[in-house]
């Protein structure tokens, strides 16, 4: 008689069964056999026989080793039922029908976790599928939340305006604010309660070694006030602060006060030297300031003449704040109704025309929209990018789900059949997503913590408030509603199928997921990925498109990686008169020219791409004396400006250092500029022209450049007048006293050590040659300008979001048509077997299956073009050199698609041709 | 004979039935259904098995090892208290489902 034991011992190896019920299958499994084996040989069997007849009354021990395992785990759920029952007819009996519910629910949530933990495969792949499209969307809307809907952190937040000036009839889209103005609203408004002007700058900071560059908030009083700020120490600003001649004060950042007098209310009343001149510290900001959008560690008081305010000088930044109860409009129609009156009460503006005053509009906006600025269009496109991955995501996910759903649709059938409630049925099923969505969830506000450290590291230097982006409550909410609307639209699709439920008992054996409705659905599912795959691959298509045109663009200098740009500011306490300000820059350029690997130096009031900009009128000389006069942006260079920053002159000459020293009435201008009023370069040589008109004082054009985009690629080169450094009777007087300059100056400094650590020390060092108390202010290669410059940098932040978004969505998207198109081969074995078994080859077969591919692509990408033509008005602003209905993305980014559908397909394809037909027809 | 669904279905109800009475091993048990159902119900052990303890656990029989003389020492089962009620039940719902079933077929053209 055959040993039993070591036989079914063999066989249960196989299953993970824990020793003690193994033995006890074993022993009573042969005992069984045993008996099996007696009763035949008693019988007249041979043994052979006998022993054939006891091995298939065993039945298949794999399947019995199953069962038990199968038998225990329902064991554990049984248990898990009868205690939870007891406990619902406990709280029955305490007649608490709540705890009841929350009895059922707590059960229902353990039941689903143990359910899931059962399935670890599926349930991380839901889980982290989820993840991903919450994560990503929640990255994004952290920064919304931050940026666009967290209050700034003022009282009565929502009464703060910024006021700005608009004039694009004359070139001003937005020309912010002027003193004249300031002065004007702040003397005259019934609608404000205060109004504040404030700039931004670099200043030199004098400690017991080498000077030290601050950001510097300049401002008036009214700013602190219309922000309603109490000053943590001391006293805040005065009017009497910004009298000519009045003791300089400064007041101190709360950062910077901790840092450097570690929050020391001594601080107060000690000196401080800001470039050369002795301020007195009179008090200390709150941390709230730096909400006002410009960081600093300093404030220091704007001085405001009266007598010599004129409509001009204008860039500055305006911040008020209403009234109660008055509105924008209101507070609007008052102040524009005021603003002609400002050319009468400070005349002697350069902006002086009728034109132009009428041109002039004021624009009242609530602060916090003028501090986020374009940023806003730009979260939420991204957020829309997101929100369409976590679509895909979803999808995908439902897709899973219905597959589970057919496995389970017969033991739902039964369990309706016996009576349990569909509620009941549908609730089991639908919890299974919940929990799902709220592990992805989970998963995805570690994703999203992640994430964001990514997105500030990314995001370009100028957006607002990003700082603050952090997982608020609002955020934490924000991705329960995600998981709960993923759980919404992943679990529709299995519970409407589970509607059909009856169908599944008469098909006995038919699976949901089978059935031809659930294939169209699931096809249904998969041709929209495609179409959303697809509008975010043309998206991030244009939006490459629109980088690499910007980068493409001629900047209208040269090798900008060469040139190392700084400021400088020489103060009137150190050097009071102009004429030694314009030899003291002109001594450090050629200073700074004997430095190994120089090539040239230059200095100007502006450089390309440092966002300084000028603007005054200019005339032009004509037969009948000077003419009405145009608004035209202007810069004051030293010599070799063009050599040194490598702009084409296109006629005439360089202006000179010796032509700056002399005085020469010399002046450059820009081709637009040349072509504007003399049609052509050579037009302009020879010509006059006057930055004043009553008398003027003519310079000659003895030079034409190209254009250079100053304000960056984005934008048109402005037309543009390059006047020597320190031109002389500029605004006023005649002769060589009558010296204009400006005090800061930007220095370009073409070398071949770009590289080379030690070369900004030896700069600074030759500076300090020259003058030991200067600061070197905003040191940057031209280059890291041009990539920091905000349009080159936005382009650039959105392109890297929506490719990565794209990219996601692509995987999941292709993973989604992959799982698709396995099913239906699976499902369709037994069909594709009886077509080759009746003589299809292997490659009718893989054309079968890459149909599906194809059927897919041919509804799925005209749908997504159709959706990709709404891209022009989502992205339309955002784009620069292409068009949102651009046919050479749209067609790349359809045939990539298509190419990667197909290639999804054709694995399944293989796998399909690879059928054997006699195996599969036998299986059923 | 009958299809391994619908026995599988009814195992429960027949391995109660066949254990109301004296305690029985498994192999007892299956020659047991096999003669009361005149050789139409056959199982294979590992199905038999299983099915039993599926049955010990829910608390439905309980299996003793017992030693007889001249006998090799085996697990015999016997019906618990929950066992004698779920059989009781399980009786009732089969005569009810079965008449039910039986009006549905049979009395289908009234």
């Amino acid at each position: 008689m055959p040993d039993w034991a070591p036989i079914l011992r063999r066989a249960l190896r196989k299953s993970a069964n824990d020793g003690a019920s193994e033995e006890r299958v074993i022993g009573e499994l042969s005992d069984h056999l045993e008996d099996v084996y007696h009763e035949a040989m008693l019988s007249g069997s041979t043994p052979a026989d006998a022993e054939k007849v006891a091995r298939e009354a065993l039945g298949d021990p794999q399947a019995a080793a199953e069962e038990l395992a199968q038998a225990k785990r329902e064991h554990l759920c049984e248990r898990e039922s009868r205690w939870v029952e007891s406990r619902e007819e406990l709280a029955r009996q305490r007649g608490s029908r709540i705890t009841s519910l929350f009895a059922g629910l707590a059960h229902d949530l353990r039941l689903g976790v143990r359910g899931l933990a059962r399935r670890p495969l599926f349930s991380l792949t839901v889980i982290t599928v989820l993840s991903l499209g919450i994560g990503a969307t929640a990255a994004i809307f952290t920064l919304i939340d931050a940026i666009l809907l967290a209050p700034l952190p003022f009282e009565n937040q929502e009464r703060l305006v910024s006021l700005h000036h608009t004039a694009p009839a004359v070139g001003f889209d937005d020309a912010g604010q002027c003193a004249a103005w300031h002065t004007l609203y702040e003397e005259s408004s019934t609608t404000l309660d205060h109004v504040g002007m404030f700039s931004s700058e670099l200043v030199a900071v004098h400690g017991n070694g080498r000077p030290e560059a601050l950001r510097a908030l300049r401002t008036t009083h009214g700013t602190l006030r219309a922000l309603e700020l109490l000053p943590v120490v001391g006293r805040t600003l005065d009017p009497a602060d910004e009298a000519p001649g009045a003791e300089k004060v400064v007041l101190l950042s709360y950062d910077y006060w901790q840092s450097r007098f570690a929050g020391a209310p001594s601080a107060v009343g000690q000196q401080l030297r800001i470039d050369g001149a002795t301020h007195e510290i009179v008090g200390v900001t709150p941390p709230q300031l730096q909400g006002l959008g410009v960081p600093s560690d300093l404030v220091l008081p704007f001085e405001i003449e009266r007598s010599s305010l004129y409509v001009g000088n204008i860039g500055f930044g305006a911040v008020a704040r209403l009234q109660e109860a008055v509105s924008l409009e209101q507070a609007r129609a008052e102040l524009q109704q005021l603003l002609p009156t400002a050319w009468t009460r400070f005349p002697g503006g350069p902006i002086a025309t009728m034109e132009h005053i009428e041109a002039f509009s004021v624009r009242v906006t609530p602060y916090k929209d003028r501090l986020v600025g374009d940023t806003a269009s730009v979260l939420w496109v991204l957020l829309g990018g997101v929100g369409l991955v976590l679509l895909v995501a979803c999808a995908n996910v439902a897709n899973l789900l219905l597959v589970r759903a057919s496995e389970q649709s017969n033991e739902m059938a039964v369990r309706t059949a016996l009576g349990a409630s569909r509620v009941r049925v549908r609730w089991e099923m639908f919890k299974e997503v919940l929990l799902l969505s709220l592990a992805g969830g989970l998963g995805g506000i570690v994703l999203a913590a992640a994430g964001l450290r990514g997105l500030t590291a990314l995001a370009p230097a100028e957006v607002p408030r990003l700082g603050e982006a952090a997982l608020s409550p609002r955020v934490l909410l924000f991705v329960l509603a995600l998981a709960l609307i993923s759980a919404a639209i992943a679990g529709v699709a299995p519970l409407l199928r589970l509607g059909s439920m009856g169908r599944a008992l008469r098909h006995a054996g038919t699976r949901v997921a089978s059935s031809k409705g659930s294939q169209v659905f699931r096809s249904g599912v998969a041709v929209l990925q495609i179409a959303v795959v697809l509008v975010l691959l043309v998206a991030s298509g244009l939006m490459l498109q629109s980088f690499r045109e910007l980068r493409g663009v001629e900047p209208g200098f040269g090798a900008p990686e060469d040139v190392l740009t700084l400021q400088l500011h020489i103060p009137a306490e150190q050097v009071p008169d102009h004429d030694s300000v314009a030899r003291q820059f002109e001594t450090i350029a050629h200073r700074l020219e004997e430095i190994p690997g120089v090539d040239a130096v230059t200095v100007g009031s502006a450089i390309p791409l440092d966002g300084n900009n000028n603007v005054n009128t200019l005339y032009t000389e004509s037969s009948g004396g000077p003419d009405r006069g145009e608004i035209e942006r202007h810069k004051w260079i030293g010599g070799g400006f063009f050599r040194a920053l490598q702009i084409p002159l296109l006629a005439g000459e360089d202006l000179s250092w010796q032509d700056v020293r002399s005085g020469r009435p010399a002046v450059v201008v820009s081709e637009s500029l040349a072509r504007k009023y003399w049609g052509s370069t050579a037009a302009a040589l020879g010509q006059g022209v006057a930055a004043r008109p009553e008398p003027p004082f003519y310079y000659e054009i003895v030079g034409v450049a190209a254009d250079v985009r100053d304000d960056g690629v984005r934008q048109e080169s402005p037309a543009m007048v390059y006047w020597p450094l320190a031109p002389r009777a500029f605004w006023k007087g005649t002769g060589e006293e009558d010296r204009f300059i400006w005090r800061s100056q930007s220095f370009a400094i073409r070398n071949s050590r770009s590289q080379d650590p030690r070369f900004l020390r030896q700069v600074q060092n030759a500076i300090w040659e020259i003058n030991p108390s200067l600061a070197l202010l905003r040191t940057a290669s031209l280059e890291r300008l041009a990539q920091i410059d905000p349009s080159v940098a936005g382009t650039l932040f959105i392109t890297r979001l929506l490719t990565l978004a794209s990219g996601i969505a692509l995987l999941l998207g292709v993973i989604g048509v992959y799982g698709l198109i396995s099913s239906s081969v699976a499902q369709r074995a037994q069909e594709l077997g009886i077509r080759m078994a009746f003589g299809a080859s292997a490659g009718n077969v893989r054309r079968i299956v890459l149909k599906r591919g194809l059927t897919l692509c041919a509804l799925g990408l005209p749908l997504g073009l159709c959706l990709s033509l709404g891209l022009q008005a989502a992205l339309g602003h955002l784009l620069f050199g292409v068009r949102g209905n651009d046919p050479t993305t749209l067609a790349v980014a359809s045939f990539g698609l298509l190419v990667v559908v197909l290639a999804a397909s054709y694995f399944p394809a293989r796998r399909a041709a690879a059928i054997d037909p006699i195996r599969v027809i036998r299986a059923d | 004979m009958f299809s391994a669904d619908l026995k599988r279905g009814s195992m429960e109800l027949l391995i109660l039935a066949a254990l109301d009475g004296p305690p029985r091993h498994g192999y007892e048990i299956g020659k047991s259904l096999e003669a009361r159902s005149e050789g139409k119900l056959e199982f294979k052990a590992s199905t038999l098995y299983s099915v039993l303890y599926r049955m010990e656990k829910r608390l439905w029989i309980k299996g003793r090892w017992v030693e007889k003389e001249g006998e090799r020492r085996r697990c015999r089962y016997s019906l618990t208290a929950e066992g004698r009620k779920a059989l009781a039940k399980q009786r009732s719902d089969w005569r009810s489902f079965v008449d039910t079933v039986d009006l549905v077929v049979e009395g289908g053209h009234a």
